[in-house]
């Protein structure tokens, strides 16, 4: 193939070099809530402008990957997400923790991630103009049904108790009307308050529901007490084979939901995670433990929001359309070194853009070698004191919430978030149904209103005549088919086992009786 | 530790950063410390891109280090709230605002309730102008030029994608359907100039209304074609293209700008350091050289002009009044 000859010049001293500072700094960065990869590569942009084109495009791409995958350690250890596509994998990753079962979460998380990041990578540079023409598949209706996905995950994150979830999710959807409507430039729910007019955007909610909410809750209970109630942690950071066959049908299915939310423009990690995350609750065997640390719930979110990192950078240098917030940064890099996205761009410097991309390639993969050693240091985490815990994550909150938007009402937000999120952790109502709602709202809503607009009033049939939006309303029935089918499947194997038990108890007191 | 020192602890931290604010200082020399440059919106959109780019060569010409701050949310309105109520002339005098045109004509929506007008700003110069522009699919039959789409949308609704509706490419469609009789639309809104080319590509909407530099490099692919510009004059970058004046005999002026202003009433001479600091950055070969690449056209104004060129804008925007259309409210 063509485009091996470039591999080579990513081996380069600078190439390397800037994908391993890209590579700490995205871990770091992606770690801390509030800052997260968009924000990191946007501050590279002037940093960066004087070097040649592919080096600065490595440095920030090895940044996106592992920021993403950054987010994920304080998601699993702390129950902070660090970057919003990393928060589904706090709920089985942190309950792995609280059973002293860290490192065997981390480790799946990173080769989940590596395997996600590699897979999407070599998608970027095989699949690259096919699948770019999905993205434009996409319009008002799609969006607006695929929204409607999302939002099935719903009753999955419930667990146990649908009626709270759906209130849950019902509440996040009324939290994200609130600002001006994008529609009709009118102002809702503001109350002529200034910092109310851009709504609760989706970074303080993710740090107000999850990590704020966890500081709090770390408040209860003995301040001297740790986060996995051990002293000690293994220290086998490497997953072992058992481990990898268990949840390998999780892993696979997170990796391709995460390839093919990648190209969906706007959808990207965050959306990806929670549909890959359901659809693992809904598969869920007997024996299963979602919600109580089940270990292919987490394989299932880490693989796809990394298996989105390779694919939403498609769009972006096919069509010059990107597939999310970092991929939107990148582009703007892109055209600063004088480089346009499209056909011309494979055409004219395939020796930029193959060397980018062998750069990501390259990049996911040592990842997983620096994360192996930074991993160990971070899971001592765990090991700390909750009263010193829980001021550190707050104060991470408020620092990285004000620094992503300068915006000190996003704090307020935030904290307000926190307190939210903490009553409905507390109370059972599913703190990830109201981000659901929180996210998927707008996407729904705006898709909604423009499908009004472009079907004279009569959506049900102008839906229903693209085939694209048939596949994923036919993907929404199966979701809710398997959101009710285990519990009936799950009672007949309660059923068989106790039929089962009693016949045993029969069969051994007539033994007795026999002998 | 116990849990009350825990949780006050935790309480401490919240409050510390509320009264954080920063020391007033001034010094003989201006500018005596960084300089703060506030863009209103995100790390990573188009004003943050060009202001990132832009601030060495300001920090150049002041002499201090120019650092660029994002204070995004409310439209800008959260940034611009904060320029003309709260920053003082002397406690903010190392502070520079990015202000977008028409985006804050949004203050003459009544629904938005704002009391600001043009006045409350302290506007030192222009900085980049982009006309809008009317862009088609390259190969989409129905449309050669504006005169076929104008047919079209006479006969039945023409679906638009101008963004959100208030933008600057929404006003330019509202002030055309008042000069062309019997003009019908269907919008539909996204965020962002990406949405706008995938919902045209895609074939979701007939036209995208939106402006020239962002779109330069679909016309070069022979992806999007253009059809119409919102300018007085063809504009340099694309002078087959017929403004849409020319071709309806009514004016049609709309675009996206960006002006940098400053704390209200600051002293005439640290305004005089600013104002002349920005011409000579603004006019830097290597920062014009890279804004080229960056598809922004540069425009430098101040005084009269500036303050022309921004009045005629509001006018546009108070003719095209699109909060007073039906399918609006």
């Amino acid at each position: 193939m063509e485009s091996f000859e470039f591999l080579l010049n990513v081996l380069s001293l600078s190439n390397l070099g800037a994908m391993f500072v890209g590579i700490v700094v995205g871990l770091i960065i992606g770690a801390i809530p509030g800052l997260g990869p968009p924000m990191a590569i946007a501050l590279m942009i002037p940093i960066s402008f004087e070097w040649p084109a592919e080096t600065a495009l490595i440095l920030m791409v090895s940044t996106y990957a592992a920021g993403i995958y950054g987010g994920s350690f304080t998601a699993i250890l702390l129950r902070a997400p660090g970057t919003s596509a990393s928060a589904a994998s706090s709920i089985e990753g942190y309950e792995l923790t609280k059973r002293g079962r860290a490192i065997e979460a981390i480790r799946m998380s990173t080769f989940a991630s590596v395997m996600g990041g590699l897979i999407s990578g070599f998608a970027l540079l095989y699949l690259a103009p096919p699948l770019a023409k999905v993205s434009l598949l996409f319009g008002p209706s799609e969006y607006f049904v695929v929204a409607l996905l999302g939002l099935t995950a719903i009753a999955a994150v419930s667990f146990g108790s649908v009626l709270k979830g759906l209130i849950a999710g019902l509440f996040g959807l009324l939290i994200s009307t609130i600002g001006v409507d994008s529609a009709s430039s009118f102002p809702r729910f503001t109350y002529g308050l200034d910092g109310l007019y851009s709504g609760v955007g989706i970074l303080p909610a993710v740090i107000g529901l999850f990590a704020f909410a966890q500081a709090l809750t770390l408040c209860e209970g003995s301040p001297q007490s740790n986060i996995s109630g051990r002293s000690k942690l293994s220290w086998n950071i490497w997953p072992r084979l058992s481990e990898i066959m268990h949840c390998r049908w999780s892993l696979v299915r997170g990796w391709v939901k995460g390839l093919i939310m990648g190209v969906v423009p706007a959808a990207g990690g965050s959306v990806a995670q929670w549909i890959a995350y359901s659809w693992e609750i809904q598969r869920g065997k007997p024996g299963d433990k979602f919600g109580q640390g089940e270990i292919k719930g987490l394989a299932a979110t880490e693989g796809s929001n990394n298996g989105v990192t390779g694919t939403s950078l498609i769009p972006m240098f096919v069509l010059g359309i990107p597939g999310g917030i970092s991929a939107a940064v990148i582009l703007g890099a892109l055209m600063i070194h004088g480089l346009q996205p499209g056909d011309r761009l494979f055409r004219d410097s395939p020796e930029v853009i193959f060397t980018v991309i062998w750069g990501f390639i390259l990049a996911n993969f040592f990842m997983g070698g620096i994360a192996a050693v930074l991993a160990r240091g971070m899971a001592y985490v765990t090991l700390f004191p909750r009263g010193l815990l829980a001021p550190i994550i707050m104060i991470f909150c408020v620092v990285g919430t004000f620094a992503a938007s300068g915006n000190p009402w996003d704090v307020w937000i935030m904290i307000a978030m926190g307190i939210v999120g903490y009553l409905a952790h507390k109370y059972n109502f599913s703190p990830a149904g109201i981000l659901l709602g929180i996210i998927l709202g707008p996407i729904a809503e705006e898709g909604l209103k423009n499908v009004l607009v472009v079907s004279d009033d009569s959506p049900i049939s102008f839906i229903f005549s693209r085939w694209i939006s048939d596949v994923i309303i036919f993907m929404i029935v199966v979701a809710l088919y398997y959101s009710f089918k285990p519990k009936a499947w799950d009672k007949a194997v309660e059923e068989g086992e106790a039929a089962l038990a009693a016949s045993e108890q029969r069969a051994a007191s007539e033994e007795k009786r026999d002998s | 530790m116990n849990r009350f020192t825990s949780i006050a602890f935790a309480a401490a931290a919240v409050i510390g950063f509320a009264s954080v604010a920063p020391s007033a200082s001034v010094a003989k020399d201006f500018p005596s410390k960084p300089v703060q440059l506030q863009v209103p919106f995100k790390p990573g959109g188009g004003a943050d891109r060009t202001f990132r780019l832009f601030a060495p060569y300001l920090s150049e010409e002041l002499g201090v280090p120019v650092k660029v701050t994002n204070v995004s949310g409310g439209g800008g309105w959260v940034s611009w709230g904060q320029v003309t109520n709260q920053w003082n002339k002397k406690k903010d005098d190392h502070k520079l605002a990015v202000v977008n045109i028409p985006h804050i004509f949004s203050m003459l929506n009544p629904a938005m309730k704002r009391k600001e007008t043009l006045e409350s700003f302290n506007f030192l110069a222009w900085h980049s102008y982009d006309p809008g522009l009317w862009l088609v699919r390259w190969d989409d039959e129905r449309f050669k030029n504006l005169e076929d789409v104008l047919d079209y949308a006479v006969k039945q609704p023409l679906v638009i994608a101008p963004g959100s509706l208030g933008s600057d490419d929404h006003i330019g469609v509202a002030f055309a359907q008042q000069a062309v009789p019997g003009f019908q639309t269907k919008f539909v809104t996204s965020k962002g100039d990406n949405a706008k080319i995938q919902l045209l590509l895609g074939k979701h909407v007939d036209m995208v209304a939106a402006n020239v530099g962002y779109y330069i490099n679909s016309i070069l692919e022979r992806k999007l074609r253009p059809i119409a510009v919102m300018h007085p004059e063809p504009w340099r970058m694309l002078p087959s293209v017929p403004t849409f004046e020319e071709v309806t005999g009514k004016k049609n002026v709309t675009y996206a700008g960006r002006t940098i202003a400053t704390a209200n009433g600051l002293e005439e001479e640290k305004r005089a350091v600013y104002l002349a600091a920005i011409e000579r950055a603004i006019t830097n070969p290597e920062y014009m050289a890279k804004e080229v690449a960056n598809k922004n056209h540069l425009m430098f104004l101040k005084g009269d002009e500036m303050w022309n060129m921004l009045r005629a804008g509001q006018k546009v925007a108070e003719q095209a009044a699109y909060w007073k259309q039906k399918d609006v409210q």
